[in-house]
């Protein structure tokens, strides 16, 4: 160490602001700057979401579930395109930014957590404003234990940077693997939680939702924005443990990635 | 990790820069983090942590159930296959408790019991939380009394869950104890309702059955009082009989006669006393089987009507019968669809105060501003972005 040394605070700062131009720069790059421009970053998961709300608000309750069926389907679709925009976009990082790579301070991470800033900003407000509507026109109800539903969307961006990074690490040169990268988050709509509750299964199927983080995260998100919400199938520690996990494989991932990116 | 290197001043000799000044330089750059989280976050738990009174809450857990049905919880996954059927009965009933006790009425009736205004009115109650008014207007009341009294039904396991707050311990339990006495008394109440309207057509039936047979008996018994002869089938059994015999005896004595015909002349005092007996015989047999058919008096006649007033008898005691049955029956059903309370956990004194939950709150508020910050930042930067 040399006797330089900046503050703790001063460094965290300096990333913070590396992070905030990359956000800057990702709506640039992702939305440009025609009609509503980077407010698209809320309005195509808003297209999606009330589209899928829509086809909910037809149906009768769920029986069985005195959770009204549209507030369900939103919340568990805003919240699974947290993760399907955060997963998806993971392998085209490094790509994407690789001109950026020529200056040091700009790490994968950086890039990442730009990505996941982004996409989270983008879906939680579009859920904040359709949950908003939907319980104004008496379709949703007030989030009963606002804690448990926040706790519940934090791990979930957790996660899905945490898997982000490993796929960010694993897919870098390697188009096979990248082809795959869609359909898993494809298979992972119907298996994720996000349009079921655990409840719902069969026993035997129970116990093998439970061992699912992602079925885990959904469930303390729900538990979180109904009051009917059995918290029989949430267990926060696990589900941290998971994402603990897969950040430090990520980040190992990420770290030997960045010796092997030559900038062209 | 990789900074700017900044040019390091070598001499320490410099003054530092003093750490209020530091403070105001941070905050001047960062004044809308302070205005939008940090400064209502503070409010708000100068609010909860100095001004906001305790409240105690009492709970208990109460099942409505009639005796035929427990609710069965229904397994969702059939139902999510679309298998399963509506709102049960018993499921209507049991929230109909929860509707009362969340209701106008309820809160009138505890407010003339337990003085309820006064209650919400405590002094230590703080401005904010108190009832306002010391004559609110039953609506207010009622607002006010949701607000403090929850009625949560368990769709799930059909347990009904009251909690009640109040400002001091002795509050809560005395309304929570007086809701489920008033609960308890709603119930009996219905089932009263209930039976009476079920049995009461029931017992009308009866009494109609019962009335028609003491109307039947009536006249049987003037018929026969009338007529002199306590039971006309028997008489005119007895009667047939005597005819009967008077017949037998009659061919007897006509045998006699023409057997005595060709042996001893007409003359002789034996055939004279035959003949006599022959025409005596015969007068009796044509008077009684006249006594049987002919005329009003008659036998045939009275009996006619006799048997009709017994058919007419045998109906009403059969019509008597299945009406008792059907007031039986109607008072099982009546009995099997009584709903009573069972109470799952008994109220509780509160001993500590748990409302309201100051650090949660607080926790909310600050979460929420902090998202709403970083959202409106990204569309504060996103804009600049466009002016340049």
């Amino acid at each position: 160490m040399t006797a330089i040394r900046s503050s703790f605070y001063d460094d965290l700062t300096h990333q913070m602001n590396v992070v905030g131009a990359l956000v800057l720069r990702e709506l640039h790059t992702r939305f440009g700057r025609n009609n509503i421009g980077y407010l698209w970053m809320i309005g195509e998961p808003m297209l999606l979401a009330t589209v899928i709300g829509a086809l909910h608000a037809f149906q009768p309750g769920h029986l069985g579930s005195a959770i009204p069926p549209v507030a369900f389907s939103i919340v568990g679709y805003c919240v699974f395109i947290i993760f399907r925009g955060i997963f998806n976009r993971a392998e085209s990082i490094v790509e994407g930014n690789l001109p950026l790579m020529y200056h040091r301070m700009v790490s994968v991470l950086n890039l990442s957590i730009a990505r996941v800033v982004v996409e989270s900003a983008g879906c939680i407000t579009t859920f904040v404003i359709i949950y908003s509507f939907i319980t104004l026109i008496g379709m949703g109800e007030v989030p009963a234990r606002p804690l448990y539903a926040m706790l519940g969307v934090l791990l979930m961006i957790w996660i899905s940077f945490a898997l982000g990074l490993n796929v960010t690490a694993i897919t870098f040169e390697r188009p096979t693997l990248q082809r795959l990268v869609h359909p898993i988050s494809y298979f992972m709509m119907p298996l994720s939680g996000a349009f079921f509750a655990v409840e719902w299964l069969p026993l035997s199927v129970q116990r093998a939702a439970d061992w699912f983080p992602l079925v885990n995260i959904f469930e303390i998100i729900r538990y979180g924005m109904f009051e009917m919400a059995s918290a029989q199938h949430i267990f926060p520690g696990y589900a941290i443990a998971w994402c603990a996990f897969f950040t430090y494989t990520g980040l190992l991932g990420i770290r030997r990635l960045r010796n092997r990116i030559h900038v062209r | 990790m990789h900074g700017i290197i900044k040019p390091h001043s070598a001499d320490a000799l410099v003054e530092r820069p003093h750490w209020s000044e530091k403070l105001r330089a941070w905050s001047r750059r960062n004044k809308w983090f302070l205005a939008i989280v940090v400064v209502p976050t503070l409010l708000a738990a100068l609010y909860y942590y100095v001004l906001a009174a305790d409240q105690y809450q009492s709970e208990a857990h109460f099942i409505v159930r009639t005796a035929d049905a427990a609710p069965t919880p229904s397994s969702g996954f059939s139902q999510f296959l679309g298998l399963g059927g509506g709102m049960s009965a018993s499921r209507s009933e049991a929230m109909s408790v929860n509707d009362y006790l969340d209701s106008q009425q309820v809160v009138n009736r505890i407010d003339d019991k337990l003085n309820l205004v006064e209650r919400f009115r405590r002094p230590e109650a703080d401005v904010a939380t108190r009832l306002w008014f010391s004559q609110p207007t039953p609506e207010m009341l009622l607002r006010y009394y949701r607000r403090q009294v929850n009625v949560k039904f368990n769709q799930e396991t059909g347990i009904t869950s009251l909690q009640v707050r109040a400002f001091r311990p002795t509050d809560s339990y005395a309304i929570i104890n007086e809701l489920l006495a008033m609960g308890e008394g709603r119930v009996n109440e219905i089932n009263r309702r209930s039976q009476t309207d079920q049995l009461s057509s029931a017992r009308r039936q009866l009494a109609e059955a019962e009335q028609a047979l003491l109307e039947i008996q009536s006249k049987m018994t003037s018929f026969r009082q009338a007529r002199g002869d306590i039971d006309p089938e028997g008489s005119g059994k007895a009667q047939l009989g005597l005819v009967t015999t008077l017949e037998g005896q009659l061919t007897n004595a006509r045998a006699q006669l023409n057997a005595m015909k060709g042996i001893i002349a007409p003359s002789s005092p034996q055939y004279v006393a035959t003949l006599a007996r022959v025409r005596a015989l015969e007068a009796q047999v044509a008077g009684q089987s006249g006594k049987l058919t002919s005329g009003g008096g008659a036998i045939a006649a009275r009996l006619g009507n006799y048997q009709d007033l017994q058919i007419r008898q045998q109906f009403a005691a059969k019509r008597y019968e299945v009406a008792a049955a059907n007031l039986e029956k109607a008072r099982d059903a009546a009995m099997k669809q009584q709903l009573y309370i069972v109470r799952v956990v008994d109220p509780n004194m509160p001993v500590k105060s748990e409302y309201p939950k100051r650090g949660e709150i607080v926790l909310t508020i600050f979460l929420s501003l902090l998202v709403a910050y970083g959202i409106g930042w990204l569309l504060a930067a996103g804009v600049r972005e466009h002016s340049l």
